[in-house]
Order: C-alpha cells, then structure tokens, then sequence
C-alpha cells in the first residue's frame, strides 16, 4: 500500500474505507473518512481492496532552488521547529525545504523585498562549529548583494550560533537576524509567524550586530531583539523562553513598529569576516563531588577549558589540582553556573588559588557565548587567547555598554 | 429525515492532558494571542478553518487557577489522563463498541479562539456499537476522548475573550449514526445514552457538562447543530429547523433555484443628519457608514410568516463582527420616519417586490461582507444548506461557519501511542455502567426495593445519591422512603424546595456537587446523627420534619426532646398508664401511645410491652 491509497479492510468483523498512512510492521494507521486516523495491530486489519485510482494526493512540497537576490532581506533557513512540520510517515516533526508558504501567514511584511535561500536542513542540536562558518559565510553572501540577514534556526542552540556569528564577523554592513520558534509552523498558534515579522522588521534597521529576535512575553503582543552574546534560552517551551541576561532588549517590534532600547553597533562599511574557528575547547560544569580524573578527562588535551563553576566562581580543592596539572597546556577561564552576576575569585580563598593557577576569570560573560569566543580566538589570534577573552569584543561582557 | 447525535461530557477530577484540576475560578491575569490558519495533511486549508481567517479576529484569554503552561499553549500536552481514557473505554463497551488496539490522538484544526493551540486534541476510543431504542438500535458511530474548549465570555470589536479554567477538562464524544427517526426518538436516543453518562462515578455533573450536537438532514445537505444545552431542547431545537429548511424551500421554489441579484452597496450616511433614530445617530458618529442594497424580488420574504431571509444574511453579518443588519419587512422600526425611508429606498431603487437591506459598519467591512451575502443567497436558492449552526438558548439554531472537513485532522505527535489490551479491558471491567434494565434488577434483587421504586430513584437521578448513602448508611428501604417519599413531602407541604445547603444538612455534605455523600459518621448531618444514635426510622422521619417544617436548626437537633428515644423502662410507664383506662388493643394504641408523649420512641417496642401488659382477658 502506498501513503494516501485508498483502501478496504476489516478490523473485528467490520468493513471501512479509509486511506493508508503508514504501518510499523506492528501496526497500521489508516485515515478514516471523518479525519481520524486509528492505528491497529497489524494482526487485527485484514486489507479486502486497494484502489488504483491514480488519485494519490502528493504532499511532498517542492523545494525551491532559489538564491538571494539584491538589495532586499535574506531568509537563510537552517532547520529547527520553524522550518517544522509533521512527517506523516513517522508521525515526528520533522524539517521542511521549502517555508515559503509561510508569508502567506505573516503580516505586516509586504513591503520588504524577501529571498530565500535553504542551507541547511538539521535540528540544531546537531550544529557544530563547521556549520557556524558555513552559516557565516552565506550571511556574508548575502549581505555582498546588500541584504539584510535572517537565519531561521533551532530554538535549542539558537544562543550559540548567534554568539559564533558576532565574533567571526568583526565588522558588518547590515544586521544578522536570527529567529526561531517554540511551536512549530504546522500549529495555527505557532510564534513563528510573528517571530518572522519582527525578525523582518529588525533586519531593515540601520545596525551591524547580531541579534536573536524572539517573542517578548506569552502573548502574540511583541518580538524582542536581543544581542547575539549575552542572549540565553531560559525555559524549555515556552514562547518568551530567550531574555538577555543582565541587559536590556536591543529592540522591540509591535505592530509594524520599532522602538530602540538600548545601544546597538552602527553598520560599518565592509564587510570583515574571519571564518575559521578552532573548537578544541572545552566546556565543564562543575558540581560537587565532581571526580578529579572525569574533570582530567574532559579537559585534557583542550587548548582552551570554560569552567562553569559554583557561585562566585569555584571548583573543589581535588579539581584546583587538575588545573594545576593541565595549566601549561590548557587555558582556563571561569564562568558561573548562577548565569547572572559576575564571577569575583578574590573573595574566598579557593578562587584566589584558582587565580594563582592562571584561571581567568570572566566577569559576566555567559559560559555558551565565552566557549564560541574561545573558538574564534584560537582559529584566528591564537597568541592572545588570555587578554582577548577577557576583552569585551562584541558586549559580550554587559557593563561597558551601558 | 436522517438525524443523528453527539453527545459531548465532562469529566471530573485531572485535566486530560495536566495534572490540573477541573474545577478553578479566574487568576486576574490575561493574555492575548492571534491564530493563523495553517495547512491541513495533505496541504490543503481546510474550508471552515478559512472562513474563521476572515473574521481575523483575536483573542484574550483569562488565565485561571487551574491552568498551567499546557492550557496556555506553552508546553506540550503531559501523558494522558488514564482514568479518563478508561471512562472512555467502560462507556465504549457499555454502548456494544468496538475498543481500538491504540489510542492514538488528533490535532482538530479550530481557530475561533476556544482552543489556545488552534486545534482540539481527540482521539477515537471505540466504534461501531449501538443501543437499543423503542424504535429499534440506533447505531454508535465512534466515541472519542478529546479536551474541552476554553469557555467564552464575550465576543466584541472583533476580540473574543476566552477564560482558561474549561480548556483540557476531559470530554467524552459519543456520536450516532443517522439512524434516528424524528424528533421524539432523538430525544429518547440522548436520554438512553444520557443514562450510561450519568452513572459515570466521574461525570462533572455541572451545568454546562453535557453538550449535545445534532447533525440533521432533510434532503437539503446536511446541518450540524451545536450546543443543544439541554436534552428538552433537542426537540425544539430539530422543529425550529425543519421549519426553517421547509421555508428556504419554499423561497428557493419562488426563484426556481436562481440567486437575485444583490444590488451595490449605496452610502445613505447623508440621509440621517438629523436623524431621531438614536441608534444611526451613534453609530455615524463613532464614525461608522450606513448603507443599503436592494434585493430584487425579496418583499415580505426577509421576514413574514414563515420566511426569515433577513435573519439568514443578518447571521452571516453577525459573524464578521456586523451588529446591524436591517430589511424593509421590519420598517418603519428603529425611530425610522417615513421620509428616511422613502429616500432609502429611492437610493436602492426598491420596486414594489423588492426588499433592501440597510447595514451600518465600518467602511471596509462592506467589501467583505458583500461576496458574503451573495454566496449565501446562492446558498439557498440552491438549496445546499449543510453548514454548522449553532442552537441558541430559545430553542433555535443560527448559522455558525461552513462544514469542517477532514482537512482539519492531522496527527499530534506530542502524545505517544496507547495501546489498549485485552488485559487492560478485562481490569476495568467494573468500570462499565450497567443498562437502566440491569440496575432495576439489581436494585430490586441487592435491596429489596419495589420496581417502582427503583424506577423512581432512576427517573429522578437520585440513584447515585441513593447508592452513596445506602452504602455509608445502610437501610436502603429507610433511604429510598426518604429520598422519595419524606423530603418531596415535606417540600410540597411548606412549598420550598431543598437548598443544596438543606440538602446537605440532611443527607451528608455533599464532597462534590451532589455526586457522592462523606461518611455520615464524622460529619453532622441528620442522617449522621441518626447513624450516631441508632435512630429508628419514625425518630428519623421526625427530625426530618422538624428540620424542613419546623426551622429547628440541625445544632439543636440532637439534643431536642423530641427525638430522644423513650426508654424501654419510660415506654413500659406509659403503657401502663394507658392499660388502666379503657378501649386499649394493638389497634389503636400506636395512636394513643403517640398522644401521651412528644418523643420518639419504637414502636415495635410499644406493641411488644403491651402484649406483656394488656389485660390478659
């Protein structure tokens, strides 16, 4: 039986028609006439008649090769719920080729000149550093025939992609947008749809950062933009899940207006990429009780180690002797697990012997973003690993800004 | 005539897809949210899905005490609620389904607002059953497990406002086939299936937990009714709308099928500068726009005898937010003087035959609601009337949106499929209600009541009262004398009925709406004390009568002269007494006894003391 052929069966005596939709070896789900699909033991559903009757409905969307074009905003899509919908052979969600049936939906855009363009096509848990520089790369294409930037993406790693962009990019002529969404495109409740428009809306501002624009609260009210490096997903589902931590917005959309927050980088003149990233990082939470030779073993080998440590910025006496160990091969640089504040290693004895370790302690800066500076910096200047990760390059470190 | 039946209930307890509770009040804060409609399964948007987008409305919902991230569409739906999905497997089998090997849910596109995620999540438990009618079995389609919509609580200005506390309440759906003859065998079909309803021990029992569809068809499409809110409606409601299809018929047969041709919209706003009418008046000022349009051949159709044409385009207008919707066979009304009419109808160029219609709305919305009216003229001259309507509360039907498709179902994928074994069936098997027939037998067999009683408990819907009592209280002669005897007696006497707090005062607090009493002994109730006491049934009767005829509050009660026992030592005193004087026997000395005391007392007791007592002649 194909998906959508009509069929004839029995199931505990009784006769239907419905329309196959798939079977596991297990079990057959077929569509009733009323809309519902039921699934069966494979065992209990007997087929009495399959149609021919060359009337099978094609569902596969065809995917348009398109390429951005001039002067107006490109969408690049990479994957994620917002490029979601269902796959009704295995009944997950899966990503689509093609969301340009997507601005039928949104509103307020039709006076921007749109492109599209698919680069990718993944969940964005599985995005690694390779992909940030294809990513920036294209975001560079586009922006070469003056576009704005859009990068539909994965909400769950959206953070990190975000933060690769900003540093690799040292200077930008248009803004980089990216957006997601926490239900996907397929629900008539989705936040895709405005998370679009704002997207749209901030793309056209005269700003040269990157920016992750994201619904502001529950409602379909507003969409935020906030900056690439300090933004963070703080809830696993909901709409208003990304806040920037310690700032202010960047900017807020709400119907077909902007209003500005809080400072934002003008665009410059060129375009400066630098596309190579080293990931020998590492990134350990640190809790108690951790084993000194799983901390050994994460870290080893690690040109750069990110810790995420208690409060003000600690790790056990038995870890403090680790980083003793490593610290001639390894850089360490310390973040919090409380996520806000800064991390202080002057106050309690254990962060003073971290710093006299050579842990470098970085203020504010979020641990995702400092594991993506540390990339950057060591794929591009890697003789000044300690002094740039402490310099604030991209606001990264919130208080300069303000 | 083909009708058939959906009956939608509540459950108590969880939500279906939360862990929160179904019964909340409001929490003071709100949200507001847009739908957008979106591709059905196989990529088509579905028809009454697109009508809604033209409503464009949205939508403000009221977030309740019993309401999580899941009713606010802001997390994916939790496990399913199993002992609501079993209530839906023990009402399949009571109703001869057959139970699906899985349960496996669907997303029902609906963007009016009511659901916060755009669809309603349901799934098919059981199919093709039937139940047994005077007219032969009617037969059961499917029933389904889905979530309640939110409840409305208002709609304006193109915002509906919506509060959280229904939306997940658990439903079950139990739909007919078109099986059933005519009104009166509709309304025994939904009293028979409403009898396994409501021996449901989790059944909401409030006052909007039952819900009743009515698809109906007489040869013009088919039409389905929603929101029957009570079951003596269903028949008004099936009159209503055989009235109404009988009379487009007619209409239709005036034309031969053929629509008249709805002239242009004509701006009248001038017209009524100095109008009287206070309602033109406000409505130009808030700077709204009045307009009329002439429908040839249309007098005395748009509302006169049978023919309400009026009203058909006036719902129409109704749903894209329109309130005023007149015609010429309502005028002069509205403070209209007879000039504005005449220059109305001058400007729609109405001819003796005509009619014309005069809405006032803001500008745009005539561009909209012109390709409205006509598609609905066409409608009905062509006499394809399927469509949703809605009952209203006077036992009549209005129309709602276009007939949903299956373009509307895709799968939710956020809930795993459940698979439902014979073992699972076999373990709730107790579950199952039992037929009207079955409990007659086993009320009559278990506690030895009379068939009239035990019909009488049914046809009253005390039987779940009765059972909760009898089984806390015992004496289920006592209880059923009480419930159908005692307390309609005495309501009649002092012409009041019982207050749920009197009720509760007497019977036991009820712990949830009437549904199941807590046990008599540890709350203070009469039926408590009487436990407490070992009352016999004349002592309890007289409490109960002191309580509902006498005002003496349920605190005194236990400590009222009255209804301290006689002592067998103080009954043996009186008896006595009474021997010594003349024309005593067993007939009459209850009555004399009953004379000399105001206490209670036994009188089995009474008649066996003065067996030992009586003159021995």
């Amino acid at each position: 039986m194909l998906i959508g052929q009509k069929v004839d069966f029995s199931y505990k005596g009784t006769e239907y028609t419905g329309t196959f939709i798939s079977s596991s070896g297990e079990t057959i789900t077929v569509k009733l006439g009323s809309g519902y699909n039921i699934t069966l033991n494979s065992d209990s559903f007997k087929v009495l008649r399959e149609y021919d009757d060359g009337n099978i409905e094609d569902n596969q969307r065809t995917a348009t090769a398109s390429e951005c074009g001039n002067n107006g905003t490109c969408i690049l899509t990479t994957g994620g719920t917002i490029g979601s919908s269902v796959d009704y052979k295995t009944g997950a969600v899966k990503p689509v080729k093609d969301i340009s049936y997507l601005y039928n939906f949104v509103n307020n855009i039709s006076q921007f000149k749109l492109y599209h363009e698919n680069i990718e096509n993944m969940l964005s848990e599985n995005v690694d550093s390779g992909k940030w520089v294809t990513f920036a790369r294209k975001a560079r294409d586009a922006m070469k025939k003056g576009n704005s930037v859009i990068i539909f993406h994965g909400t769950d790693t959206m953070q990190y992609s975000a933060s690769a962009l900003s540093f690799m990019f040292e200077e930008q002529t248009k803004p980089i947008i990216f957006t997601g969404s926490q239900r996907s495109s397929d629900r008539p409740s989705s936040d895709a749809f405005l998370n679009i428009e704002g997207s749209i809306h901030f793309a056209s501002m005269e700003m040269g950062e990157v920016g992750i624009s994201m619904h502001t609260d529950t409602a379909d009210d507003s969409v935020s933009l906030y900056r690439g490096t300090r933004a963070r997903k703080m809830h696993t589902s909901s709409r208003n899940a990304f806040i920037s931590i310690g700032e202010h917005a960047m900017a807020r959309y709400s119907n077909g207006t902007i209003s500005e927050e809080t400072y934002m980088k003008k665009p410059s003149e060129n375009i400066v990429l630098k596309d190579k990233l080293d990931d020998s990082v590492g990134l350990i939470y640190f809790y108690p009780g951790m084993k000194e030779e799983d901390f050994y073993n994460l870290a080893y080998n690690k040109k750069a180690v990110i810790i995420m440590g208690t409060g003000l910025g600690h790790v056990s006496s038995g870890v403090l002797n680790i980083i003793k160990k490593l610290e001639k091969e390894t850089s360490f640089f310390m973040t919090s697990q409380c996520i806000y504040g800064n991390v202080n290693m002057n106050v309690y004895s254990t962060g003073r012997d971290l710093l006299q370790a050579g842990v470098i302690p970085l203020d504010n800066m979020l641990a995702e973003t400092a594991l993506v500076k540390a990339m950057y910096i060591l794929g591009n200047y890697p003789d000044s690993l300690d002094k740039l990760m402490r310099a604030n390059l991209r606001g990264e470190i919130e208080d300069i800004l303000k | 005539m083909k009708i058939g039946l959906e009956i939608h209930f509540q459950l108590k307890g969880n939500k279906l897809f939360c862990s929160c509770s179904t019964e909340g009040t409001e929490s003071g804060s709100s949200f507001r949210r847009k739908l957008t409609p979106v591709m059905g399964e196989m990529g088509k948007v579905d028809n009454a899905v697109e009508y809604e987008n033209i409503r464009n409305r949205e939508f403000l919902y009221h977030v309740s005490t019993n309401s999580c991230l899941v009713e606010k569409d802001e997390e994916p739906p939790h496990p399913v609620n199993i002992e609501a999905l079993n209530t839906a497997i023990a009402i399949s089998e009571a109703l001869n389904c057959k139970i699906l090997d899985y349960a496996s849910f669907m997303r029902k596109i609906v963007i009016d607002g009511s659901n916060t995620s755009g669809f309603q999540r349901t799934g098919i438990i059981g199919m093709d059953g039937y139940i047994e009618t005077s007219k032969g079995p009617v037969r059961i389609s499917t029933i389904t497990l889905e979530e309640d919509a939110c409840r409305k609580i208002s709609e304006k200005h193109g915002r509906a406002e919506y509060s959280l506390d229904r939306l997940g309440i658990p439903l079950i759906e139990i739909s007919t086939e078109p099986d059933i003859a005519d009104p009166d065998h509709a309304l025994e079909t939904a009293k028979a299936i409403g009898h396994f309803v409501m021996s449901m021990n989790n059944f909401r029992r409030e006052v909007d937990s039952i819900r009743q569809d009515v698809n109906f068809s007489m040869g013009f499409g088919r039409v389905e009714i929603k929101g029957v809110s009570k079951l003596s409606f269903i028949k008004d409601t099936l009159d209503y709308e055989i009235k109404r299809q009988k009379a487009l018929n007619e209409i239709s047969g005036k034309f031969s099928g053929r629509s008249p041709e709805l002239g242009k919209f004509i701006d009248i706003s001038d017209i009524f500068t100095n109008t009287g009418s206070s309602m033109i008046k406000k409505a130009i000022a808030s700077g709204k726009s009045v307009m009329c349009a002439r429908l040839p051949g249309c007098n005395h159709l748009m509302k006169y005898g049978n023919y309400r044409l009026g009203r058909e385009l006036a719902d129409v207008a109704k749903n894209i937010g329109i309130g005023g919707l007149m015609h010429s066979d309502e005028f002069p009304a509205y403070g209209l003087m007879d000039d504005e009419l005449n220059k109305i109808y001058q400007s729609a160029g109405k001819m003796d035959n005509d009619a014309v219609i005069v809405v006032i709305a803001d500008k745009p919305s005539f561009q909209i609601l012109r390709p409205l009216l006509i598609e609905r003229m066409d409608k009905i001259m062509k006499l394809d009337l399927a469509e949703t309507r809605a009952a209203t509360p006077s036992g009549e039907t209005r129309y709602l949106r276009p007939l949903a498709g299956k373009e509307r179902m895709y799968p939710e994928t956020d809930i795993p499929l459940i698979q439902i074994t014979e073992d699972h069936i076999e373990n709730i098997k107790d579950m199952v209600p039992k037929s009207i027939d079955e409990i007659k037998s086993e009320l009559v067999e278990k506690y030895k009541l009379s068939y009239v009683e035990a019909e009488s408990l049914i046809n009253t819907n005390m039987l779940s009262t009765f059972l909760s009592i009898v089984k806390d209280f015992n004496y289920p002669s006592t209880v059923s004398r009480i419930l159908l005897q005692i307390i309609p007696e005495f309501e009649k006497k002092r012409d009041k009925k019982l207050t749920p707090d009197e009720k509760a005062d007497i019977l036991g607090v009820a712990l949830s709406q009437g549904n199941s009493y807590s046990r008599n002994d540890t709350v203070i109730s009469i039926l408590g004390i009487a436990k407490r006491k070992h009352w016999d049934r004349s002592t309890l009767e007289m409490a109960i009568s002191l309580y509902m005829l006498d005002n003496i509050p349920l605190s005194e009660l236990e400590t009222r002269q009255e209804l301290i026992p006689l002592t067998e030592e103080e009954i043996r005193k009186v008896i006595t007494e009474l021997v010594s004087s003349a024309d005593i026997s067993e007939k009459n000395i209850i009555v004399l006894f009953r004379k000399k005391t105001v206490r209670a007392f036994d009188p089995k007791v009474v008649i066996k003391i003065f067996r030992e007592l009586k003159p021995s002649n």
